[in-house]
């Protein structure tokens, strides 16, 4: 292959395709990546599994005093 | 912990940092090979999500900007499989390297048309070694081959665009 025939080539290429050079990025995408992050499950912990069902209970069995509760928060 | 090793465990803080210190050169890397900004943009953030999928895998002793930019170019390459014949080359409009008068409008079109008809992995060697004039070496380290493989590619891309010039009437 002919050096000064590729030296040529890559000239005219060059002068008909634009090079991009250093192009700078003009915004963060890092809003875009982190939405296509995987979501943390939600963990509820044992204790709050515990006073959710005791609500519901009271509220079943005394619901006078259930409402009397929700007042008082 | 050291910040690479955080982002191995999937420590997403340290991603974040590690994001913030690489998307500018991603982004360049790939508006380079893909010339859109747009689609740069768009291949950036989902180079970055395989890049945070594949966290378990990355070794931290080795370079995280180098293991970025191969996801970067691969995603790239896929882009210019996908599309084929259809993305398009600019034509340089820059004041700082005119146009050769010595080309004419029609070989100009007809340079065009060829380095689109080249093959995906020879047409991405030949935009960053011709057009962008990056080093060998470089573009071996972000392809993940061997630089041999480089300066067969890009002879056989020059060889390539000789021969369809060559049957749309130009020869160079």
């Amino acid at each position: 292959m002919n050096d000064s025939r590729d030296e040529r080539l890559s000239r005219i290429v060059r002068s008909v395709i634009e090079p991009i050079g250093k192009r700078e990025l003009q915004r963060d995408l890092w809003n875009q990546v982190v939405h296509k992050l995987p979501k943390p499950a939600i963990s509820v912990s044992v204790f709050d599994w515990g006073l959710a069902a005791l609500a519901v209970i009271l509220s079943l069995l005394a619901p006078e005093a259930f409402l009397g509760l929700l007042a008082n928060l | 912990m050291e910040l690479l090793e955080r982002f191995t465990t999937g420590d997403v803080e340290a991603f974040e940092v590690l994001f913030q210190q690489y998307q500018k050169d991603v982004f360049g890397w790939i508006m380079r090979i893909v010339r859109n900004p747009t689609i740069a943009e768009e291949l950036t953030v989902e180079a970055f999500w395989r890049v945070y999928r594949s966290h378990a895998r990355f070794d931290p002793a080795r370079s995280f900007g180098a293991w970025t930019r191969r996801i970067a170019t691969n995603l790239a390459l896929d882009y210019l499989k996908r599309v084929g014949n259809e993305a398009e080359f600019s034509e340089n409009s820059s004041p700082e390297s005119p146009l050769d008068p010595a080309v004419q409008q029609d070989t100009r079109r007809r340079i065009r048309e060829a380095f689109n008809q080249l093959p995906p992995k020879l047409r991405l060697t030949a935009i960053l070694a011709l057009v962008e004039e990056i080093p060998y070496e470089e573009i071996a380290e972000s392809l993940g081959v061997p630089v041999g493989t480089v300066k067969s590619r890009v002879f056989r891309a020059t060889r390539l665009l000789r021969s369809k010039l060559k049957q749309l009437g130009e020869e160079l």
